[in-house]
């Protein structure tokens, strides 16, 4: 198995002590957009309240794990397993907050509207929210800081509070697993401290959260482990471990430039998926 | 004044032509704010003319008119779902040469009859003044099912609509839905059959959601609002008619299109006024 990368499985937090309590098990995972290779044999395992930044350059395939994970693509190859922790608890998983919303911002929904919209998982076709679902929607819009927002149009929202409306629908989801597609990207260093504060406070509730980012400083520092993509998983481990000047040069190529002992990843457009 | 507006309805047949104009004017406008949301106007309107030839057969045979309508109606949407999956041909221009077809055909078996000069006016354009009383509790009965339909699956609804991708990864079938809302839009449209016809249904579905488009930004009060128009353009629609004796389902159209055209001046936040009025502010 080619996959792996040198670092996978040894010791740590995704070593083999907890792997078989993984929350999230991908074994050899192949996506294909027609003929075109977009995840080559992905192997990975992430413990229960794990918190992993996935790292690569533009078109290395991230979006395209979450969109598997979540089953928006159909997995070609390998087999992807989530288990609870609590095999009694029921539903709703992984919640995913995209790397850009393709909605229409001119719906005629509120910001609550919103983020009532993650209770539906849990609700089925026909049950209506009742008085729980609305408390953990306020409790969500709380979280996020735009509870004041509540009753306005999403259309009216700057893009940061736009993003914070989507965070707490995903939070509302009370999911296992969280998925979040560079979240970071476009936001300002308030919102990106917030972000970070949130994901401090999401591992003291245990929720496994994957995020994919180009802020490698965020990722070494904030993050448990790093998964570092480029079709295939080229490292898998503790920042440090996978932080190498090899590992990065065989990701990012010539991207990659070392500058007195600091890395420099040369990136024109970042973040920009193909339209 | 009170005579002039009590003096239509002491006529047994426009009591009937009321009741059926005030469901049409709520079913369509209730459903067309999906329309409008979800850019199905042209659906809609293709789906009505498809079900021409169902109508006519049902002529020939000299059965029930609103059956033939419904049973082609329901053979279309199926058809429709069924074609705009595969992707040979984009879907519109497949919708486009499906319901051009299906025009004609309709038009052709209409024309082996000698009346049917009359018939094809009717079926085109409606004519609410002879709404049977069989027709009127038919109509009744699907009308109560699509609102109903709506009502259970509203929030499915709103999910599939707004945010389809969210809809997937929570484990709903987007395209089933999709499916529903072809059938209903089959049901409204029979619905409307005998009121505004086969060429102006398009106009009731997506008149009236439009102009509560522009004065609401909530779903539910979009949906309150356009049935509050669709059902007060019918009867005002219906009193032209009366007294300037011109045809009813036109009236009823040109009535919610005026309305429209006000608020589309008019309209707090989208109206024409208050964006000039915020590009002036900014400047
Ligand atoms: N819908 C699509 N059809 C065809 N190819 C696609 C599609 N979406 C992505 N790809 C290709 O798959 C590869 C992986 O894309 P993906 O969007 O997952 O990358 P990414 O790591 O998220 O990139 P970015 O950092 O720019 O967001 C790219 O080569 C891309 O061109
Ligand atoms: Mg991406």
């Amino acid at each position: 198995m080619s996959a792996g990368g040198p670092h996978q499985g040894d010791g740590g937090p995704a070593g083999r002590p907890h792997h078989a309590a993984a929350c999230l098990d991908l074994r050899d995972v192949t996506v294909l957009y027609g003929h075109r290779l977009a995840l080559d044999h992905v192997t990975l395992a992430v413990p229960h309240g794990g918190q992993v930044a996935v790292v690569g350059p533009n078109g290395a395939g991230k979006s395209t794990l979450f969109k598997a994970l979540v089953g928006l693509l159909p997995v070609r190859g390998g087999s992807i397993e989530l288990r609870d922790r609590d095999p009694q608890a029921r539903a709703q998983p992984i919640a995913y907050v995209p790397q850009r919303e393709e909605i229409d911002w001119s719906f005629p929904v509120t910001v609550q509207d919103v983020v009532m919209m993650g209770r539906y998982g849990r609700l089925g076709w026909l049950r209506r929210p009742q008085a729980a679902d609305r408390e953990v929607v306020a409790r969500s819009l709380e979280e996020l800081a735009i509870a004041d927002l509540a009753a306005r149009p999403v259309g009216d929202l700057s893009g940061g509070q736009q993003q914070r409306v989507f965070l707490a629908r995903a939070l509302a989801q009370e999911p296992h697993v969280l998925l979040l597609d560079e979240p970071f990207t476009g936001v300002d260093v308030g919102a990106r401290e917030a972000l970070l504060d949130l994901l401090d406070r999401l591992r003291d509730r245990g929720i496994t959260v994957l995020v994919s980012t180009h802020d490698m400083e965020a990722a070494s520092r904030r993050f448990d482990l790093v998964a570092l993509l480029n079709h295939r998983l080229v490292a898998y481990g503790r920042p440090a471990e996978v932080f190498t000047k090899e590992h990065i040069s065989a990701a990012f190529g010539g991207q990659a430039l070392f500058l007195e002992g600091m890395v420099v990843i040369d990136q024109c457009c970042e973040g920009d998926e193909p339209r | 004044m009170i005579h002039w507006l009590t003096q239509p309805f002491t006529l047994e047949f426009m009591q009937r032509a009321l009741i059926a104009s005030l469901i049409v004017g709520v079913v369509c406008s209730v459903l067309g704010c999906f329309v409008v949301l979800r850019a199905m106007a042209f659906l809609g309107d293709a789906l009505a003319h498809a079900i021409l030839p169902g109508v006519a057969i049902a002529y020939l045979l000299g059965a029930n008119l609103l059956a033939g309508a419904l049973i082609a109606a329901l053979v279309v949407a199926v058809g429709i779902g069924l074609f705009s999956r595969r992707g040979a041909v984009k879907e519109d221009t497949a919708i486009g040469i499906l319901f051009a077809a299906a025009l004609a055909l309709g038009v052709v078996l209409i024309s082996t009859v000698r009346s049917y000069a009359v018939d094809l006016t009717h079926i085109l354009f409606g004519n609410v003044l002879g709404v049977s009383t069989g027709d009127l509790w038919l109509t009744g009965i699907l009308a109560a099912a699509v609102l109903a339909t709506v009502f259970l699956l509203y929030k499915e609804f709103l999910l599939a609509s707004f945010d389809p991708v969210l809809a997937h990864t929570l484990g709903r079938r987007p395209e089933l839905l999709r499916f529903v809302m072809l059938i209903l839009l089959a049901l409204t449209v029979v619905v409307s059959l005998q009121t505004v016809g086969v060429g102006l249904v398009a106009a009731m579905l997506v008149t009236p959601a439009a102009t509560a488009y522009l004065l609401t930004r909530r779903l539910s009060r979009m949906m309150a609002l356009a049935a509050a128009i669709g059902a007060a353009s019918s009867v005002a629609g219906l009193y032209f008619s009366y007294y300037l004796n011109v045809a009813s389902g036109a009236a009823v159209v040109l009535t919610a299109t005026v309305v429209f055209m006000v608020a589309f001046v008019v309209a707090p936040q989208r109206g024409l006024l208050a964006r000039r009025a915020a590009a002036r502010r900014a400047v």
